[in-house]
């Protein structure tokens, strides 16, 4: 609304509003730590004549330093003026005829919050990696639904066609069936001169009343399909535009879902590299707090390559270097935005090492020993649930 | 259909809570609306909102009057701000909510019903939303937050008038996983103890939401 200046005993000695139009704008600018003209201009005028100014800000106090008579301005925040304010509010405004009686000062504050939050939640989704977050995810959508209508397009073509069944590549079914439709095209089409096919037909006749209706729904099947190719493209450049650095080290679509795991590149640079480490796998991790099994090695990096690929005593290691080197590139991509080549080729380095220093795995007969002695103690526990149960019952 | 009043502007239809609809004919999240003698009740569903759990439960104190000021921390989407608006319909409520995507929905929610002022800021830093509040009769805190019962007290200190009653919600969940129920909500009471606070009633909230205590307190001096 304004500011206010109280004396000791809480009586209005000087106020300055926000123009009412702009209430909203007004607040705004003040929640951005600028200081506003008009707390400039109340605290220039009264400076002279108190003794004293206790001011309740949330503004960094520097900002005050430049003002005339800054040594008279004390901070306290809440201040005892403050607090009388927030509690007679209304009776305040009335009294010395800022608020016409017929004004509705709910009505006014609900007006003012409704110009902040739209003007807010604007900011909010303004951010770079907004769209691009919505965009892994959606992949991640597509890829469950094309899965399960595949099943579905399979199971209905194959009372047609059995012996396609044996192509696996998903794209080329799916491109059979919307191309050549029922058998004989496709046969003729001698795209299949891989497979053996025999002149037995093992599947029904279809009429081309059936057909037609297989053929449209795999053709949305292509059209979905279609759709991720571009989706994955759009994350491909969005991902090098915004985080160059991530992208080149673990790769595009792995870290887009890095960052919308994390809900943001800025939240994901915030994160400790342990926590990268197993982001993706928070249900282990519960099950290891809880019940103190052992913890997950990997989340969602156990998609990249190496270390799925690697051998299982250098799981866990590689994971812990690489999410140790991603907090790094991400912190690159967001403080300075810099492409640094240098970061994928230390950690394939450091991999290096890691292979050769552990080529076998650990085989000390100790870790064996406790392997199994944790399990035996799992086992006893839920014995022990168990029984406690049928005593409840009993 | 028998209708009784349980509390001020809550009323029991048929073993169901429900408050007077403000806005007649909109629904807020998808539930019932019944219409009795010409007026229009909203039933409050317990499994989505924990102050009609808490109420079903037999909670006692039900501070909320129409011209009641209440703040709100942790409001999400406005389930249970909406049913307070119906209330409080003189009143002002303050709603306090960190997250833009469910901000977007209560800021929908908060442009058809007048007395709703939403807040987008940081629960846990209340000094933040100090230049637009004024003292409030009720603080409403469900902010599933490992320090919840601290940011609650911070808010009591600053905003609640001096008889001032403040609802905690607290989910031992989301306090540690790890530790027993009972004993986070044991801790969390004496927390409250130890900082000047008076616990005048503690509601469980099953079976409508596992392991969830309702706090109502007010300042003991």
């Amino acid at each position: 609304m304004g500011f206010m200046l109280f004396d000791e005993s809480f009586t209005l000695i000087d106020y300055e509003l926000f123009p009412k139009r702009r209430l909203a704008k007004e607040m705004i600018e003040l929640e951005k730590q600028d200081l506003t003209l008009q707390e400039e201009s109340i605290l220039k005028r009264n400076a002279k004549n108190c003794t004293s100014i206790i001011i309740e800000t949330n503004l960094n106090i520097s900002e005050y330093k430049n003002l005339k008579g800054a040594s008279k301005f004390k901070f306290e925040t809440p201040n005892a003026a403050g607090e009388f304010l927030r509690s007679n509010m209304n009776k305040i405004l009335v009294e010395n005829e800022i608020l016409e009686p017929e004004d509705d000062l709910n009505a006014i504050l609900h007006d003012l919050s409704m110009g902040i939050i739209n003007y807010k939640l604007k900011e909010a989704s303004k951010a770079r990696d907004s769209y691009l977050i919505q965009a892994i995810n959606s992949i991640g959508d597509i890829d469950e639904a094309t899965g399960k209508l595949l099943e579905r397009l399979r199971e209905w073509y194959t009372i047609h066609f059995p012996e396609l069944n044996k192509i696996k590549n998903q794209e080329k079914y799916v491109d059979l069936v919307v191309e050549y439709g029922d058998r004989d095209s496709i046969i003729e089409s001698k795209l299949l001169d891989e497979m053996v096919i025999t002149d037995q037909n093992p599947g029904a006749e279809i009429e081309d009343f059936d057909l037609k209706m297989v053929k449209i729904f795999a053709d949305s099947i292509k059209t979905l399909q279609n759709t991720k190719k571009s989706l994955t493209n759009y994350v491909e450049q969005k991902m090098n535009e915004i985080a160059p650095n991530l992208s080149d080290l673990v790769g595009s679509l792995l870290g887009a879902k890095l960052i919308a795991h994390a809900g943001s590149l800025e939240r994901l640079s915030l994160f400790p590299s342990s926590t990268v480490q197993i982001m993706g796998a928070e249900k282990a991790l519960f099950r290891h707090l809880k019940t103190g099994e052992r913890p997950p090695k990997h989340g969602l990096i156990y998609q990249y390559p190496e270390i799925r690929s690697a051998k299982w005593w250098l799981k866990g290691k590689i994971a812990r270097a690489l999410a140790a080197k991603i907090s790094l590139a991400v912190r690159k991509d967001v403080y300075s935005g810099e492409f640094d080549a240098g970061i994928k080729e230390s950690f394939e380095k450091h991999l290096e090492e890691i292979k050769k220093k552990y080529p076998f795995p650990p085989r000390t007969k100790k870790t064996q020993k406790d392997a199994k002695n944790g399990k035996k103690k799992m086992k006893k526990k839920k014995k022990d649930k168990y029984k406690k149960k049928i005593g409840d019952y009993y | 259909m028998k209708i009784t009043q349980k509390f001020n502007g809550v009323y029991e239809i048929d073993g169901n809570v429900a408050t007077e609809n403000l806005n007649k004919g909109i629904k807020v999240y998808g539930e019932r609306l019944m219409e009795i003698e010409g007026k229009e009740y909203r039933i409050w569903d317990p499994r989505r909102s924990k102050l009609a759990a808490a109420i079903l439960n037999g909670l006692e104190t039900f501070p909320f009057k129409e011209d009641s000021k209440v703040l709100y921390l942790g409001a999400s989407a406005g389930t249970t701000p909406s049913h307070i608006s119906d209330i409080s319909k003189k009143g002002l409520i303050y709603c306090v909510e960190f997250s833009p995507r469910m901000m977007r929905k209560l800021a929908d929610l908060s442009r058809e019903r007048k007395n709703l002022i939403p807040i987008l800021d940081n629960a846990t830093k209340p000094k933040n939303y100090m230049n637009l509040l004024q003292k409030v009769d009720v603080i409403y805190s469900d902010v599933a937050q490992p320090n919840q019962s601290e940011l609650f007290m911070d808010n009591m200190r600053l905003y609640s008038k001096k008889d001032g009653i403040g609802i905690l919600m607290i989910k031992a969940r989301s306090i540690d996983v790890t530790k027993a129920p009972n004993k986070i909500f044991k801790e969390e009471e004496s927390k409250l103890k130890t900082h000047g606070f008076r616990v005048i009633e503690k509601v469980k909230l099953e079976p409508y939401e596992k392991d969830h205590m309702a706090f109502v307190c007010e300042f003991s001096f």
